[in-house]
């Protein structure tokens, strides 16, 4: 699949969604997020030029979708901790990187499930 | 020459047999499996690949013995009769990405065993221990007739030295949770930078960049590199500096994200509906689960095909029906079949196969950007599936 480009004015919760909705075949088909990342683009598109450049493998029309949880960093010493507590409830990391969270960059963890 | 050593060594190939003898331009073989003969097939598998690649890059059609192990013939007038193939580009961009798809999914079985095998508190040692005497152990020449070809030698240099007592010490003091993290992170970082790698032209992404790539992935998912990143001092902090955003060109309007958020949301609830409908459910040995889902799904089914927005929906299930085994499921459906078959009769259309006929529906007109239908077809689910 190639990638998608979120829009970097979504809330976290709205960014979130997209990438769940290109997990549920917003694209024609079933999907798994595998990385999320703010990008600029040297020329803009839509005159815009910052994005979040979200990455997905193509999964088979039965397979699970993964669930999705997305937790901004505001502190990086709390990382080990909330990545523990993820995996507690067994989701696991997909991503560490900044994002574009209402037009501002923000540290975030994306936790992936599939059950 | 260098010589072809592979982190990769736990994967290894196994050579159909039994194929004809010689087939003119099919792929290399590639069929992974888990045997005790690693570093030699996997080489051989590699070799063969970059036999291909090189053969089709240079814009000649090659062929497959499968009776020798898969080894490629390049018809290029040297090694076979002269045979050209104009899109002998596109093949080897095919063979290349290929090649890291099938290392990267026997990675990700290897992998996921891995830390199944963490997670149940197996022992880890051997792990370490077995990643460097692989490394040590798995140099393997390649030699190969025709060409002087070389695989790209990958050195494990840097997990040599990797069985030092302190590594398995620090192993020891960091919950498993945490390394399988920093790993799982190492590795989508990884994969990222494969994905993005084969889009691009073979011109800049030649096969020996593709096998270090598979290795690196490899290598990503290994507790060396998580206790190299664990152990840097203050890691969250030199994680944060080196956080960036991403420079890229050559993006076009097609992957902008431009569903509305009252579609998103009905796509996600969708979604809710798909992992409802699990085989689990449909195929449940509670007679009253899978009687009430199989209702549900015939309700649904019913009103795309009869419903209000039957004309709406025809386009797409015209195109649904282009797949000749859909087309036979949904003939029986439009037939009429009965709401729950008896136990002894066959049943005619099975739970997930109505499942799939609705899912494929929907795949189909998200594929043909049908938001209005997308929201229908969500309406239609919260009306008719109760459950």
């Amino acid at each position: 699949m190639q990638p998608i480009l979120h829009r970097a004015t979504l809330t976290l919760g709205e960014l979130q969604s997209e990438c769940l909705a290109v997990e549920n075949g917003s694209q024609g088909v079933f999907a798994k997020l595998v990385h999320l990342q703010a990008a600029d683009l040297e020329v803009p598109v839509n005159s815009q030029n910052k994005f979040n450049e979200g990455r997905y493998v193509e999964i088979g029309d039965n397979d699970p979708i993964q669930e999705l949880k997305f937790i901004p960093v505001e502190d990086p010493n709390d990382i080990p901790t909330q990545i523990s507590d993820q995996l507690q409830d067994k989701f696991l990391l997909i991503f560490d990187e900044l994002l574009y969270v209402q037009d501002n960059q923000q540290r975030v963890l994306g936790f992936g499930r599939t059950s | 020459m260098r010589y072809f050593v592979l982190s990769l060594t736990l994967v290894s190939v196994v050579l159909t047999t039994g194929c004809p003898k010689s087939l003119v331009k099919t792929r290399p073989p590639y069929n992974f499996n888990h045997t005790d003969a690693l570093t030699p097939r996997i080489n051989e598998y590699l070799a063969n690949a970059q036999n291909a690649f090189d053969c089709s890059a240079r814009g000649f059609r090659y062929q497959v013995n499968y009776a020798a192990g898969g080894k490629i013939t390049c018809l290029d007038g040297l090694g076979g009769p002269a045979s050209a193939n104009p899109a002998g580009a596109d093949e080897a961009k095919r063979i290349r990405n290929e090649m890291l798809e099938d290392a990267v999914g026997a990675i990700d079985g290897l992998y996921g065993q891995f830390t199944d095998d963490l997670n149940n508190g197996h022992s880890t040692t051997n792990f370490v221990a077995d990643v460097v005497d692989l490394g040590t152990s798995a140099a393997i020449g390649i030699t190969n007739g025709e060409r002087a070809l070389q695989v790209m030698g990958i050195a494990l240099t840097a997990f040599r030295g990797s069985r030092k007592s302190f590594e398995l010490n620090y192993f020891k003091e960091q919950s498993t949770p945490i390394l399988i993290a920093k790993m799982d992170d190492n590795r989508s970082k990884q994969y990222a930078i494969i994905l993005r790698n084969e889009d691009k032209p073979i011109s800049n992404y030649g096969i020996k960049a593709a096998v270090k790539d598979a290795v690196d992935y490899f290598n990503a998912g290994t507790l060396v590199r998580a206790f190299s990143e664990l152990s840097k001092s203050t890691a969250q902090q030199a994680d944060a500096s080196e956080k960036k955003v991403l420079k890229l060109r050559g993006v076009d309007d097609s992957q902008l994200f431009t569903t509305p958020e009252a579609v998103v949301d009905a796509i996600n609830l969708i979604g809710v509906f798909k992992s409802h409908y699990s085989d689990k459910v449909l195929n449940s040995t509670d007679a009253a689960i899978k009687a009430k889902a199989r209702g549900e799904l015939l309700a649904v089914y019913t009103e795309i095909t009869t419903g209000a927005k039957k004309d709406d929906f025809k386009p797409v299930l015209d195109e649904v029906r282009k797949n000749a085994a859909l087309k036979a499921v949904m003939d029986k459906l439009d037939a009429g079949i009965p709401e729950q078959p008896s136990p002894a009769a066959p049943i005619a259309v099975t739970n997930a196969e109505i499942r799939d006929v609705i899912f494929k529906i929907y795949l189909t007109a998200r594929s043909q950007k049908k938001d209005d239908l997308t929201v229908t077809l969500k309406d239609i689910f919260v009306d008719k599936a109760t459950s």
